[in-house]
C-alpha cells in the first residue's frame, strides 16, 4: 500500500522549511521512526522522521527547495495495511496552544456577588480604573477621615495617575470605618481604599454584581471611552476589556477592513504612521507591524511581545553589483538578525568589564581532572563559572529577570536557566542548561558536552534552545580581550568571559612569580539594573572566581 | 429551566440581528419580544412610516405632476381604510420575515415580557406562564419610546404619537404637531399631502435645528411651506383643551399666549431609552440619569457578560446604528476582536425632499481642527435625471479637508437617502474628492451629482458656472 509522508508541524508559527538533504534514497527500506530528511526552519534544523515502515518509492522535492508543512516530501509503499496519510507527531516540538488571543474566549467570567454587599455589613470601596492603561495611582489626600458621613458619590479622596489627578467617589453611603492607605502610597487599581460601615438598606446592597465599588472617577481624557470601572467582584483576568480607542475620534484614515486587521491584531492604529495617499494607513502598513511583532512572538517562551515595533527597511544598491553576491536572508540567520535588531532596539545595554586573578581556578580545575575522565567527561571552565553565576544571581535577583513591557511589570524568576552561546557552522546558536542549580559540575559538563556537539551538528531541539534566564558567551575560547555582547531578549544580563592570560608579578617580597588572569563583562539592561549594582554584582562574582573554594559556601 | 449562552432582550433592528448572528456564531440564542418581532422599526416606525410617505408622495405626483407631463386623470380619490391595510400589510410582512429568519437561524423565540432576575437569569412571563432562561451572555436592545409631554398625555387616538398617528382610522381635517424634529416633519409633510392641515409648533429657531445641515433643513422649510404647512418658531406647547371633537391648544409665542385648533395633536418631542424599567436594576448595570446603559465601545456595560445596543446605549437613536452593534456584540461575545469603530453613522429624514447625511457638519469640522475646509454645492437643477423626474429642489453639499479628503456629505433631494451610502463609503475607506471625481457614474442618473459635487468642491464641475478657486500660475517666461 501507498503512503504519502507529510512535513509535520516543525514548532509554533514554523510553516515551512528548506530541505538540506534526503536521508534516504528510492528503493530503501524504512523502518517507522527512522529520520528521512533534514529540514531547517528559521529556528532549528530537524530530521523529519517517517511514521510508517516500508520501501521509499519516490521523493517530492530536492534538497534546496522550501516545502510548505503538511506537503506530501515522500510516498512509500508499505508491506501491509490500509492506504492512509498521516501526518507525523513533530520531531522536535509539539505544536504549541494556539496563542491567546486579546478576545473574550467564550467563557463567561464569573460575576461573583461580593460578600461586602451584606445589608448593613461592611463595605469595602475598591479604586475604580481610573483609565486606559492607568494601574495605579498615588495617593494626593483624603477627604474624609474615620467617623465622617458619606453619601454615595461623594468625593472621598484625590488620586494622581500618569494622566491626571481625579477624585474618587465612593459608591455607598455610610460611616467611614477605616482607611487603608496614608498620603503619598501609590495605591493599585482594585486595591481596597477604605472601609465604610454601612447602615442597613438592604435594597441598595442587594443590586448584585459590580455595582459596588462601580464609581466612576472624574473624567480623565475627554476622547477615553467610558470603561467599566472596577466592577469589584468581576475577574479581570478572563474578561479583559483593554481595547484600542474608536477611530471615530481621530483623524487617522483607513479603510474599515484594514481597522479591522489592526484590532484583530492588536495594534492600535491610531498610532501607525500610514504610508499611503494623504497619510492613509494601509493593509501593507499593519502588516508590517505584524512582521516586527512577530520577532518576539516566535522568540523565547518567556518573551513578552510588544505590538509597535517597526524596524526600517532600507535598501541596498551599488554600481558592483557584479562584484557582489546575494544570497537570501533566512534560516537561522534570520533569526539571529531579528532578535538582536530587537534586542538592541529594546535594551539600553550597558557593559562593565573587570580582570580578576584565576590562578586558584586554573588549579582547582587541573585538580579535577582525574575525576571527571573517570566519570567519562571533562571539565571546562564554563561550568565552574556557571555555578559562579549561579551563586552571585541568588544575590542579585534583577539579574535573573525579564521586563514585561506590556504589563509594566518586572518578572523576577525563582528558576536558573543558563544559556550558553555556541558557535556553529551555521552561526550563533544557544543551547539552554534548565534547572542548573539543580546539576553538579559534573552533570553541567557532560550536559554542555553533549548540547555543544548536537549544536555544531544543527541537532539541537527547539526546546533545548528557549528559555534562558541569563546567558554566559564564552568567546575568549576564540580569542579577545574584551567584548561587549548583546543581551538576549527577554533577558536582562549576559555574562562574558574570556581568554585566560599568563602575568609576571611582582610580589611585596621582591620576587617575580607567574599569575593567570582572566577577563569578564557583565552587560547589563539599564532599564532594571544601575551602573553600581552591574559593578557590585560583577565584583562578588569575580570574588568567587577568584576563591573558587568560596563555592563551598553556596552548596546545599 | 432553560439555559442559553444568550438572551437577547428585545426584537427590533438591534435585538433580532444580534441574535441571528449570535446563532450563525453558533451559539445557543434566545430572543424575547413582548410586542410583535421587529420591534418599534417594522411595526410603528421607520417601515410603516415609509409606506405612508409612498403613498403620499405618488397622490402628490398624481394631482401636481401629471397635469405637466400631459397625463389628466379624473380627481383622486383615497379610501384611507385600504391605504392604512396595505401599510399594515408591508409591516406584517417584514415582521414575518425577521420570524422566518429567527426560526431559520434556529434562535429560540419567547413572546413575552422579560423580567430580568440577576446577571444570568431572565423570567419570561407569556400568556403560557412564567418561565426562568439561564444564560451566559445577554444582549439588552429595549430600544425606546416617545417623550411624552405632561398635558399632553397620549390616547394614541386623538393625542397621538407616531404610533398613533401612523394608525388613524380617517385622515383628520387639522392637525397640529408639537415639535419639528425628524419624525414630527416626516408625518407633517405626508399628511399635509393626504389632505391634512397642518400646524407644526416648533421651539427652536428653524427645523431640525442641529440634526440637519442648516442649508439641507432650509430647503426643507421652504418646500413645507409651500405646499401649505405652517411652521410656528419659538412656540412652546402649553395646554390643550377638548371641547367636542376639536381641541384648543395654548401655545406660548414671544411671551404671549396664542391659541389654534385641531383635530388630532401629534407629540414628536423626541424619544427616550427604556432603560427605566425597574427589573433592570437587578443586573448591576449601570443606567444614567436619562435612561441610557453606561456602555464601553464595545457595547459592553459595567457587568462584562451584559452588552446593551441601539435606541438603550445612546445617540444617535437610529435603526442602522442598532443593527451595526448588534453583529458587532455578537462577534465579541464569540471572541473576536472588535469596538464600534466607524467614522460615520449616517442619518436619513424622508421629508419631501429628503435629507441625508453622513460625515461631519461644517461646524463639527471646525471645532475638530480642521482648517481652510473646502465646501460647495452641486444642484440637482443641473441634473438630467432629476429635471426628468420633477424632482429639481435640493442639492448635495460636500465638504474636505485641505487636503481634499472627504469629511461630510449633506443631501437634499431627491432620493437623498439612496445616493448617501455612496458618501458613507467614501467617508469610511479614506476617500478624497479626486476619488469620486474620478470614479465614472453613469448617466443618466441621480448619482451624478456626486462625482459633481465633487468636481465642484475641487472648484471646477461641468454642469454649473464656477469661479475658478485657483487660478492657475502664468507660464514663467525666459530670462534673457
Amino acid at each position: 500500500m501507498a503512503f504519502d509522508l507529510k512535513l509535520p508541524e516543525l514548532g509554533e508559527g514554523v510553516t515551512e522549511g528548506e530541505l538540506i538533504k534526503w536521508l534516504v534514497k528510492p528503493g530503501d527500506t524504512v523502518k517507522a521512526d527512522q529520520s528521512v530528511a533534514e529540514i531547517m526552519t528559521d529556528k532549528a534544523t530537524v530530521e523529519v522522521p517517517t511514521t510508517r515502515s516500508g520501501v521509499i518509492k519516490e521523493l517530492k522535492f530536492k534538497a534546496g527547495e522550501v516545502i510548505k508543512v503538511e506537503s506530501t516530501i515522500l510516498t512509500l509503499e508499505e508491506s501491509g495495511g490500509a492506504i492512509k496519510s498521516t501526518t507525523p507527531t513533530a520531531p522536535a516540538a509539539k505544536p504549541a496552544a494556539a496563542p491567546p488571543t486579546n478576545g473574550h474566549a467564550f467563557n463567561p467570567p464569573t460575576t461573583t456577588v461580593s460578600a461586602n454587599g451584606a445589608a448593613g455589613g461592611t463595605f469595602e470601596l475598591k479604586l475604580p480604573e481610573l483609565g486606559e492603561g492607568v494601574t495605579e495611582g498615588e495617593l494626593i489626600k483624603w477627604l474624609v477621615k474615620p467617623g465622617d458621613t458619606v453619601k454615595p458619590d461623594q468625593s472621598i479622596a484625590e488620586i494622581m495617575t500618569d494622566k491626571a489627578t481625579v477624585e474618587v467617589p465612593t459608591s455607598k453611603g455610610g460611616t467611614v470605618k477605616e482607611l487603608k492607605f496614608k498620603a503619598g502610597d501609590v495605591v493599585k487599581v482594585e486595591s481596597v481604599l477604605l472601609t465604610l460601615s454601612t447602615d442597613g438598606g438592604s435594597t441598595a446592597v442587594k443590586t448584585a454584581p459590580a455595582s459596588q465599588a462601580t464609581t466612576a472617577p472624574q473624567k480623565v481624557h475627554a476622547s477615553q471611552p467610558e470603561r467599566s470601572m472596577a466592577a469589584a467582584a468581576s475577574t479581570t483576568a478572563a474578561t479583559s476589556t483593554t481595547f484600542y480607542p474608536p477611530v471615530m475620534d481621530s483623524k487617522v484614515l483607513a479603510t474599515p477592513s484594514t481597522r479591522r486587521l489592526a484590532r484583530e491584531m492588536q495594534i492600535d492604529i491610531n498610532g501607525v504612521s500610514g504610508t499611503g495617499l494623504a497619510g492613509r494607513v494601509t493593509r501593507e502598513d499593519i502588516l508590517k507591524q505584524l512582521d516586527s511583532v512577530s520577532i518576539s512572538a516566535r522568540g523565547p517562551a518567556t518573551s513578552t511581545t510588544n505590538g509597535s515595533i517597526s524596524f526600517p527597511k532600507p535598501g541596498y544598491s551599488s554600481n558592483m553589483a557584479n562584484a557582489e553576491e546575494r544570497v537570501a536572508l533566512k534560516g537561522i540567520r534570520k533569526k539571529i538578525a531579528e532578535n538582536m535588531q530587537m534586542a538592541k532596539h529594546i535594551i539600553p545595554h550597558f557593559t562593565l568589564m573587570d580582570e580578576v586573578d584565576v590562578t586558584e581556578l586554573v588549579a582547582f580545575r587541573e585538580s579535577m581532572k582525574d575525576v571527571a575522565e573517570k566519570a567519562g567527561t571533562k571539565i571546562t571552565y564554563l561550568p565552574l563559572v556557571m555555578k559562579a553565576l549561579i551563586a552571585t544571581i541568588r544575590e542579585f535577583p534583577q539579574f535573573n529577570a525579564s521586563i514585561d513591557d506590556q504589563a509594566q511589570e518586572i518578572v523576577y524568576k525563582k528558576y536558573f536557566n543558563l544559556g550558553f552561546a555556541a558557535d556553529t557552522p551555521n552561526g550563533l546558536v544557544v543551547p539552554v542548561i534548565k534547572g542548573a542549580d539543580q546539576k553538579s559540575v559534573l552533570d553541567l559538563s557532560k550536559e554542555i558536552l553533549d548540547l555543544s556537539k548536537r549544536a555544531r551538528d544543527n541537532k539541537l531541539k527547539i526546546d533545548e534552545m528557549k528559555g534562558a534566564t541569563i546567558t554566559i558567551t564564552n568567546i575568549g575560547s576564540v580569542g579577545g580581550t574584551y567584548a561587549t555582547p548583546i543581551i538576549n531578549h527577554p533577558e536582562v544580563a549576559i555574562l562574558g568571559m574570556y581568554k585566560i592570560q599568563d602575568r609576571l608579578e611582582l610580589t611585596t617580597e621582591g620576587k617575580v612569580i607567574s599569575k593567570k588572569y582572566m577577563n569578564f563583562t557583565i552587560t547589563a539592561d539599564h532599564r532594571l539594573i544601575d551602573g553600581a549594582v552591574a559593578a557590585r554584582f560583577l565584583k562578588s562574582f569575580l570574588g568567587r572566581i577568584q576563591k573558587p573554594a568560596l563555592l563551598m559556601l553556596d552548596m546545599h | 429551566m432553560q439555559k442559553f449562552d444568550v438572551v437577547v432582550v428585545g426584537s427590533g433592528p438591534g435585538g433580532y440581528v444580534a441574535a441571528i448572528k449570535c446563532a450563525q456564531l453558533g451559539l445557543n440564542t434566545a430572543i424575547i419580544e413582548k410586542e410583535k418581532l421587529g420591534g418599534v422599526c417594522l411595526n410603528v416606525g421607520c417601515i410603516p412610516s415609509k409606506a405612508m410617505i409612498t403613498a403620499a408622495h405618488w397622490l402628490d405626483k398624481v394631482e401636481h405632476g401629471f397635469p405637466e407631463m400631459g397625463i389628466e386623470v379624473s380627481k383622486p380619490k383615497i379610501d384611507f381604510k385600504k391605504m392604512v391595510a396595505w401599510k399594515q400589510s408591508v409591516c406584517d410582512k417584514m415582521s414575518g420575515g425577521v420570524s422566518q429568519l429567527l426560526k431559520g437561524n434556529k434562535v429560540t423565540i419567547f413572546a413575552g415580557t422579560a423580567e430580568f432576575v440577576s446577571s444570568t437569569q431572565i423570567e419570561v412571563q407569556s400568556t403560557k406562564g412564567k418561565e426562568i432562561l439561564e444564560t451566559k451572555y445577554m444582549i439588552l436592545a429595549l430600544g425606546s419610546r416617545p417623550i411624552q409631554i405632561p398635558g399632553f398625555e397620549f390616547d394614541e387616538k386623538n393625542i397621538v404619537s407616531s404610533t398613533g398617528a401612523l394608525d388613524l382610522d380617517a385622515i383628520p381635517k387639522r392637525m397640529v404637531t408639537i415639535g419639528g424634529g425628524y419624525i414630527g416633519l416626516e408625518i407633517s409633510s405626508y399628511m399635509k399631502k393626504l389632505g391634512t392641515e397642518v400646524t407644526i409648533l416648533e421651539a427652536a429657531d428653524s427645523l431640525l435645528a442641529g440634526v440637519a445641515d442648516p442649508d439641507c433643513s432650509q430647503v426643507v422649510a421652504r418646500k413645507l411651506k409651500k405646499s401649505g404647512v405652517k411652521v410656528i418658531h419659538q412656540a412652546k406647547a402649553k395646554t390643550q383643551k377638548k371641547t367636542g371633537n376639536e381641541y384648543e391648544i395654548t401655545y406660548e409665542l414671544n411671551g404671549k399666549m396664542e391659541t389654534l385648533k385641531a383635530d388630532k395633536i401629534l407629540v414628536t418631542v423626541g424619544r427616550r431609552p427604556n432603560g427605566d424599567q425597574p427589573s433592570l436594576k437587578k443586573l448591576g448595570i449601570q443606567i444614567d440619569e436619562r435612561g441610557f446603559v453606561k456602555v464601553d465601545a464595545q457595547r459592553r456595560t459595567n457587568v462584562k457578560t451584559i452588552f446593551a445596543i441601539g435606541d438603550l446605549c445612546g445617540q444617535p437613536m437610529l435603526a442602522h446604528k442598532a443593527s451595526h452593534e448588534g453583529v458587532m456584540v455578537a462577534e465579541i461575545i464569540k471572541g473576536v476582536p472588535r469596538v464600534f469603530d466607524v467614522k460615520t453613522i449616517p442619518a436619513v429624514v424622508f421629508t419631501d425632499p429628503e435629507i441625508a447625511s453622513a460625515g461631519m457638519l461644517e461646524s463639527e469640522a471646525l471645532a475638530k481642527g480642521y482648517k481652510n475646509l473646502k465646501v460647495a454645492k452641486f444642484p440637482f437643477a443641473a441634473n438630467g435625471r432629476a429635471v426628468s423626474m420633477m424632482e429639481t429642489d435640493g442639492f448635495v453639499k460636500m465638504i474636505a479637508a485641505e487636503n481634499d479628503v472627504l469629511l461630510g456629505v449633506h443631501i437634499v433631494g431627491p432620493e437623498a437617502s439612496n445616493l448617501i451610502s455612496e458618501a458613507v463609503l467614501a467617508i469610511e475607506m479614506g476617500a478624497r474628492l479626486q476619488d469620486l471625481a474620478l470614479s465614472i457614474h453613469p448617466h443618466p442618473t441621480l448619482g451624478e451629482t456626486m462625482m459633481e459635487a465633487a468636481e465642484a468642491t475641487l472648484g471646477h464641475a461641468i454642469h454649473i458656472i464656477q469661479k475658478p478657486l485657483h487660478t492657475p500660475a502664468s507660464a514663467p517666461t525666459a530670462v534673457k
